[in-house]
């Protein structure tokens, strides 16, 4: 069904693509919404990729490739949106955080703080990575078809994203250890 | 961190949680854009996505261009309007023989000589050494230019000042208020020296190198109607009058834009193993336009 879709959009059919955006959109967006960590910029990704989808739909070879290549032009979209951030950012001041004004005594809140601030020392590919393997759960092969790269590849970078994110935990672990020391 | 020794459950559960829906606002925003923005025919040989690294290293292509809007010097006579006004001093049509008259949306590996184009009307000439792509872009033009000696260079500029609105000016950047009685357009072609040491190709517009010509406000319309400016949505990182440097959506692309505020945008996407040199860059940045 989906491959008359793509087919049709292919050959013009606003129609046929707007079902496409319609269904797949919701996705696109969470994917982008865990790899950039914000809203906005995830739904501006992903109007960009369906834009960029829509564009160059024609030359998709392959319709049944369409859901691998949207998440790939999504993923490409995240970095430009990530990289853009960093571009137009250079002002904006990193304050430290200092956590609640009321302690919450919810362990569950702080591992989840601890968790977002670990991953967003992430650079932008090894969250795409994490995303796609822990949100959508595609495995390596399946991410490495998504992403264009081959399958060994995307183990590699797998097995370093996961390791980036235990640094990046215990990092977050010492510097908030710090931080305690300094306040008391 | 004992707590997070099991990382891949961990990050089952985190990633988990987090919006699922997309708001209506922002589906819509995005099906408004598709609805203004063309498909690119399948027969464009280059691509900009959907590259493969050999592609891209075998190419080492640079691209650039764009420009809503268009017209000149020939086109104004059509439209029964007096003759253009032109800024630049008139300079001698190539000398070199022309090999062949071409419509757009081919490919052309030339040897040595000059190209002959019609562009919405406008006679248009490209001379010089290397591979050039010739491709509709909206109103405009898209000239790729692979040079075979240095395995790469392009660069390339078609400007136009003072568009009437269009359907995407939201993506261009495009300064606010009521369309201008004119427009201004310009074709103009550098040198890209850092990269290739030389020009790859001169471009010349109706016989003159650098043309400004004043045409009536609604030429845009008349001249190509179905053309849009949303051929550059995906240079949507312009913003206001400032220049900067982005990488490309490829991870070994980079992409320069300047003057966005002027309607004009320069983007070069090396495909190479290299990225552009810093002394291009800074040449690019700081190129100003205008008569």
């Amino acid at each position: 069904m989906d491959r008359d879709l793509v087919q049709q959009a292919q050959r013009g059919d606003r129609e046929a693509f707007g079902v496409l955006a319609r269904t797949r959109a919701d996705q696109l967006f969470a994917v982008a919404q865990r790899i950039l960590r914000d809203v906005d910029r995830a739904e501006d990704s992903m109007q960009q990729a369906l834009v960029i989808a829509w564009r160059e739909l024609p030359r998709l070879r392959d319709p049944d490739r369409f859901d691998a290549w949207l998440t790939r032009l999504l993923v490409h979209a995240c970095y430009a949106e990530a990289r853009r951030k960093r571009e137009w950012g250079a002002n904006v001041r990193l304050l430290p955080v200092d956590g609640p004004a009321v302690p919450d005594a919810s362990e569950e809140v702080a591992i989840r703080d601890e968790l977002e601030r670990g991953f967003r020392r992430l650079p932008p590919d090894q969250r795409a990575l994490l995303v796609l393997h822990h949100y959508l759960g595609l495995a390596p092969g399946e991410i490495a078809e998504t992403l264009g790269i081959a399958a060994g590849t995307a183990r590699s970078r797998l097995h370093y994203a996961h390791r980036a994110m235990r640094a990046a935990l215990e990092a977050d672990a010492r510097s908030t250890a710090v931080a305690k020391r300094g306040a008391s | 961190m004992n707590r997070h020794n099991d990382i891949a459950g961990t990050l089952d559960q985190f990633l988990e949680d987090g919006p699922e829906r997309v708001s209506d606002h922002a589906l819509q925003r995005a099906l408004d854009a598709i609805d203004r923005t063309p498909q690119r025919h399948r027969r464009v040989p280059w691509r900009f996505l959907d590259m493969t690294p050999v592609t891209r290293l075998a190419s080492a292509a640079v691209v650039a261009v764009l420009a809503i809007g268009g017209l000149l010097y020939v086109v104004a006579p059509r439209l029964g309007v007096g003759p253009p006004v032109a800024t630049t001093s008139p300079t001698p049509p190539a000398s070199r023989a022309p090999c062949v008259a071409e419509p757009v949306n081919r490919q052309l590996l030339s040897d040595d000589c000059t190209y002959e184009i019609d562009l919405l009307g406008i006679p248009m000439s490209v001379a010089g050494t290397g591979h050039f792509i010739f491709e509709e872009r909206g109103a405009g033009m898209n000239l790729t230019g692979i040079d075979q000696a240095t395995n790469g260079v392009w660069v390339g500029i078609f400007r136009v000042r003072g568009i009437p609105s269009s359907p995407c000016a939201d993506a261009m950047s495009e300064a606010p208020g009521a369309a201008p009685s004119t427009s201004t357009a310009y074709i103009d072609w550098l040198q890209a020296s850092p990269l290739a040491g030389r020009a790859i190709a001169d471009v010349t517009i109706g016989g003159l190198a650098g043309r400004r010509i004043d045409v009536p406000a609604g030429w845009l319309e008349s001249a190509a109607p179905s053309a849009t400016a949303c051929d550059m949505l995906w240079l949507s990182y312009v913003e206001g009058d400032s220049s900067f440097l982005s990488r490309g959506d490829a991870q070994d692309a980079r992409i320069t834009m300047l003057d966005s505020d002027a309607g004009v945008i320069v983007a070069i996407e090396h495909f190479a193993d290299e990225l552009p040199s810093e002394a291009l860059v800074e040449q690019l940045a700081n190129i100003r336009f205008g008569p």
